[in-house]
């Protein structure tokens, strides 16, 4: 199967500090990939570099054969709610919203209209067993709760890749179970393929492939 | 625009932040359209009283006029006794009519007085039938007494005139020092308006910039998050603006009764001009979103990140030393320019003054933010320095407004004294109740016709020594009745208030002619004046044609002899003491109302600024409140924290700001047109006041945001 996102030759620096250095990597259609690696290897830096939220200082991303290092700011933007969906460790959803207003959003930054953008949500708010709770707000959420209506955001426009930078990491070991789960079987249902930054090696082992991450560089790939 | 209303209608604080945005921009707008219409209130003023001097260059006419100040109770009377060839006589809005010879016009407020007024007191001066009142479009203002006397042809000696409409003078009549105080009191009180208006626009920036970066993550462009806090800032300026401009119109009855130069104004006065306050409004609401916008401008330009520290640049040192060096170019345009461009000029250099202040404003608060954390004495030295380091820019926007109004302060306390200085009092030189007469034809009618005893002196120069000294001729015994100090020796004699040197002579200068005084004649020495004095004896030539009358008076006659002085001498001014000082009271007055309308809105502005800064703060920070809350910090630890941030950086500033204030006010007074030589600052204990009262105003920033942190829990979802 060809991959839907290449990386060639990735390099990014914060200032002295090379994060990526010379990435090589493919992420196939539909496929769940981990990446895991200890503490400042990286892992981080290459899933906001492959999901178009910071620039690559060398090499290239290419999204379905297609080069996105030099789209501007607002097309990498685009990109973030057309062909990507991101969940991050924090949710960083927007507190004002309900659930799903926030799920919706995607779409209602696209041009959606309110009603058929919220009615979306709303499936994927039930699809992640949060039927019931699309009235509410984040702080009325636990954890694992808001963490799902993250993921719902990520899905709901139905994106080619979806990136999760340890969704796991605030939450308790069986939460975290659910919401790899929910994220799993969601991206499956969706046709997505999934990046998954994790140190945990269970969240890992949920994976079609894993790849291992130390100083930059992509040390070791497993199929699992 | 609909995902911003949902963000809204989720968001109770930034409900409550949009409805502070929308009073800090009416009362702004409200403030600004004020302050821009005082220039145009005060020419308006003059324009209405424009038919009482000539038109330049208008060459005579068939009408006489002869003005006159007089004064009852304190009030200038404005009187003018009109003679004319001619029936046809244009008039100015306002006048009914040109009188004629025994008819009178009286404005609305001396009509009234004179019907309460017992005649002999009052009325008696104008002498004739009132045929009509002077409309508003005649008067200054409202309470404003005029009077205007019709006299037979010949009667009356003045200016002649084609007509009595005239015209305003070009460019304002009342320019000068005037324009200048209006054109620094706006500097120096719109910049705390803009402060105010930009702390509201970014009440809730934290807060604002967490939810930038989640709608970026979904997937929101630049321009949406540009456009989204736009629309959510918009929604509180929008109505603020349009309330304050429609509040001008009520509120110019207000400043309309604000007294200034001896009167109130008509509220019309103060009524903005449509469409300046169209801009007005505009204007305000581009600026709260413009400065929501700039404030959010790294969340909307990078790309979506958690919102990082906002550390002071150097580039704000740059700022100010451009905004400094402002400063210097308008005191060097000062002086090249000449005074056509000097209100521009002073304006635009204390704005510069200003703004280097707000520029270096943040880099003094991470200064002191550093030293205090090197301290590190405990956990409020850490919270406190913490805070003050890495968000300088957010922790000085308490105290951009109280560092205005301290710099304003400074300015107003530097400058006021030494302007107080040149408001001209009687300089004591007549007896308390003494009223003069200059300029008087015919003693003896006067004497006659006014029935009172007047003492008869002729105004002339007496030289000595190569040097002029203003001195009258007058029978000593009598003179003394109205000057002060005389005291008269036996026989004829010259009485100096100082040695006069070598051969005496006496000139008339309505005449020319001189007289040499024997030298035999005796020179006394006397105190308390400035006049010399001259027995008639030793210059009988100039006696013999007094051309001055004055009146010995006391409280309970004053009126009445006036009266009668006034009766008799219809086109010739009265003078005293009491109506020169009360010219000066008006005027200091004036002033010092100027200066405490001006400081009270400096201070209410920079205590509005800082308490919305001090309680922005607390809500864009409820998280990491209840978070120290939960981990034990107790509240008053935390409010003490608060108390810090506020008035450390106050502490600093405040000083830097009076400083500022005291060199400006220096700078302004030599700038200040008719204050070549006196205008020197004078050192003044309150001086201290506007830092005591910079503490002050912070400190009611300090209560609100110490008010605002009582309400965050431990659980976090009160304060977020």
């Amino acid at each position: 199967m060809s991959p839907i996102l290449t990386a060639r030759g990735l390099v990014k620096r914060y200032g002295e500090v090379r994060a990526l250095d010379g990435v090589d990597l493919d992420v196939r259609r539909g496929e769940v990939l981990a990446v895991i690696g200890p503490s400042g290897s990286g892992k981080s830096s290459l899933l906001r570099v492959l999901s178009g939220v910071l620039p690559a200082d060398g090499g290239e991303v290419l999204l379905a054969g297609r080069s996105i290092g030099r789209l501007g700011e607002a097309e990498r933007s685009v990109l973030r709610r057309t062909e990507f969906g991101l969940v991050f460790q924090s949710g960083m959803l927007v507190a004002e919203l309900t659930a799903e207003e926030n799920a919706a959003l995607p779409l209602l930054l696209g041009g959606t209209r309110w009603g058929e953008a919220l009615r979306v949500a709303r499936e994927w708010l039930g699809v992640l067993g949060l039927a019931g709770l699309e009235a509410r707000r984040p702080d009325a959420l636990s954890g694992g709760q808001a963490q799902r209506v993250a993921i719902a955001r990520a899905l709901v426009h139905r994106p080619g890749v979806i990136f999760a930078d340890e969704p796991t990491a605030a939450l308790d070991s069986r939460t975290g179970h659910d919401v790899v789960t929910a994220l799993v079987g969601a991206a499956r249902a969706a046709d997505a393929a999934v990046v998954l930054v994790t140190h945990d090696h269970a969240v890992a082992r949920r994976a079609h492939r894993v790849v291992e991450f130390r100083d930059g560089r992509v040390v070791a790939g497993v199929r699992v | 625009m609909r995902l911003t209303f949902a963000v809204l209608r989720g968001d109770r604080r930034g409900r409550v932040a949009a409805a502070l945005g929308a009073v800090a921009t009416a009362g702004g707008v409200l403030l600004v359209l004020w302050l821009l219409t005082v220039p145009g209130a005060l020419d308006a003023r003059e324009s209405r009283a424009a038919w009482r001097s000539a038109v330049r260059g208008e060459g005579g006419g068939p009408v006489t006029v002869a003005t006159t100040r007089d004064e009852f109770g304190g009030r200038s009377v404005e009187r003018f006794d009109v003679t004319s060839s001619s029936e046809d006589v244009p008039v100015a809005a306002g006048i009914p009519r040109r009188p004629r010879p025994g008819e009178v016009l009286l404005s609305p407020a001396l009509a009234d007085l004179v019907r309460n007024v017992p005649a002999e007191r009052l009325g008696r001066r104008f002498p004739g039938e009132v045929v009509g009142e002077l409309g508003g479009p005649a008067l200054r203002f409202p309470d404003e007494l005029v009077a205007i006397v019709g006299h037979p042809v010949g009667a009356v000696q003045g200016t002649a005139r084609r007509d009595l409409v005239g015209a305003p003078a070009p460019g304002g009549v009342d320019g000068g020092t005037r324009s200048l105080l209006t054109g620094v009191g706006l500097v120096v009180l719109v910049v705390p308006c803009l402060v105010l208006v930009a702390s509201a626009g970014r009440l809730t920036e934290a807060r604002r910039a967490r939810r930038l970066a989640a709608l970026r993550v979904a997937g929101a462009t630049p321009g949406q998050a540009l456009r989204s806090v736009a629309v959510e800032t918009a929604v509180g300026a929008l109505p603020g603006s349009v309330l304050g401009a429609l509040l001008a119109v009520p509120a110019s009855r207000v400043a309309a009764a604000v007294p200034w130069g001896g009167g109130t104004w008509f509220p019309a006065d103060f009524v903005p001009d449509p469409v300046v306050a169209g801009v007005v409004a505009a204007l305000a609401a581009v600026l709260l979103v413009g400065a929501a916008v700039l404030g959010h401008r790294r969340e909307l330009s990078r790309p979506p990140a958690p919102p990082a520290d906002r550390r002071a640049t150097a580039r704000r040192l740059v700022f100010a030393l451009a905004a400094a060096g402002v400063f210097g170019a308008a005191v060097v345009a000062t002086d090249v320019l000449g005074p056509r461009y000097q209100v521009v000029a002073v304006s635009a250099g204390v704005g510069g003054v200003v703004l280097a202040l707000v520029f270096v404003g943040p880099l003094v608060t991470g200064l002191v933010g550093r030293v205090v954390l090197r301290t590190r004495r405990g956990p409020l030295t850490l919270l406190v320095g913490r805070r003050l380091a890495t968000r300088p820019v957010a922790s000085f926007r308490a105290s951009a407004g109280v560092l205005v109004a301290v710099f304003t302060g400074a300015l107003a306390l530097t400058a006021v004294p030494a302007l107080e200085e040149q408001v001209r009092f009687d300089d004591g030189t007549w007896r308390p109740g003494a009223v003069l007469a200059h300029g008087v034809e015919r003693v003896d009618v006067v004497r006659e016709s006014a029935g009172v005893a007047v003492v008869p002196m002729t105004t002339v120069l007496v030289r000595s020594g190569g040097r002029s000294h203003t001195a009258v001729v007058g029978r000593c015994a009598e003179v003394a009745t109205v000057l002060s100090g005389l005291v008269c020796a036996s026989g004829p004699a010259v009485y100096a208030p100082y040695p006069l040197d070598g051969a005496l002579q006496v000139a008339d200068r309505r005449d020319r002619s001189t007289v040499d005084l024997a030298p035999d004649v005796p020179v006394r020495a006397y105190g308390g004046s400035s006049l010399v004095v001259v027995d008639p004896e030793v210059a009988p030539s100039p006696a013999a044609r007094p051309d001055t009358v004055a009146v010995a008076t006391t409280p309970e006659n004053r009126d009445v002899l006036r009266t009668s002085l006034a009766r008799a001498l219809p086109g010739v001014a009265l003078t005293d003491r009491g109506a020169t000082d009360s010219i000066g009271s008006t005027l200091l007055g004036d002033v010092r109302r100027a200066v405490l309308i001006g400081l009270v809105i400096a201070a209410l502005l920079g205590a509005a600024g800082a308490s919305v800064s001090a309680v922005g703060s607390v809500l864009d920070r409820g998280r990491t409140f209840a978070a120290l809350v939960a981990t034990g910090t107790p509240t008053r630890l935390l409010r003490r924290a608060l108390w810090a941030e506020v008035l450390l950086p106050v502490g600093a500033v405040t000083l830097a700001a009076c400083g500022a204030g005291v060199a400006v006010g220096v700078g302004l007074l030599s700038a200040t047109p008719g204050l070549p030589a006196g205008g020197h600052p004078l050192p003044t204990p309150w001086l201290a006041a506007p830092v005591v009262a910079g503490f002050a105003v912070a400190l009611v920033g300090a209560a609100a945001g110490g008010s605002a942190l009582r309400r965050v829990d431990s659980t976090g979802h009160h304060g977020e």
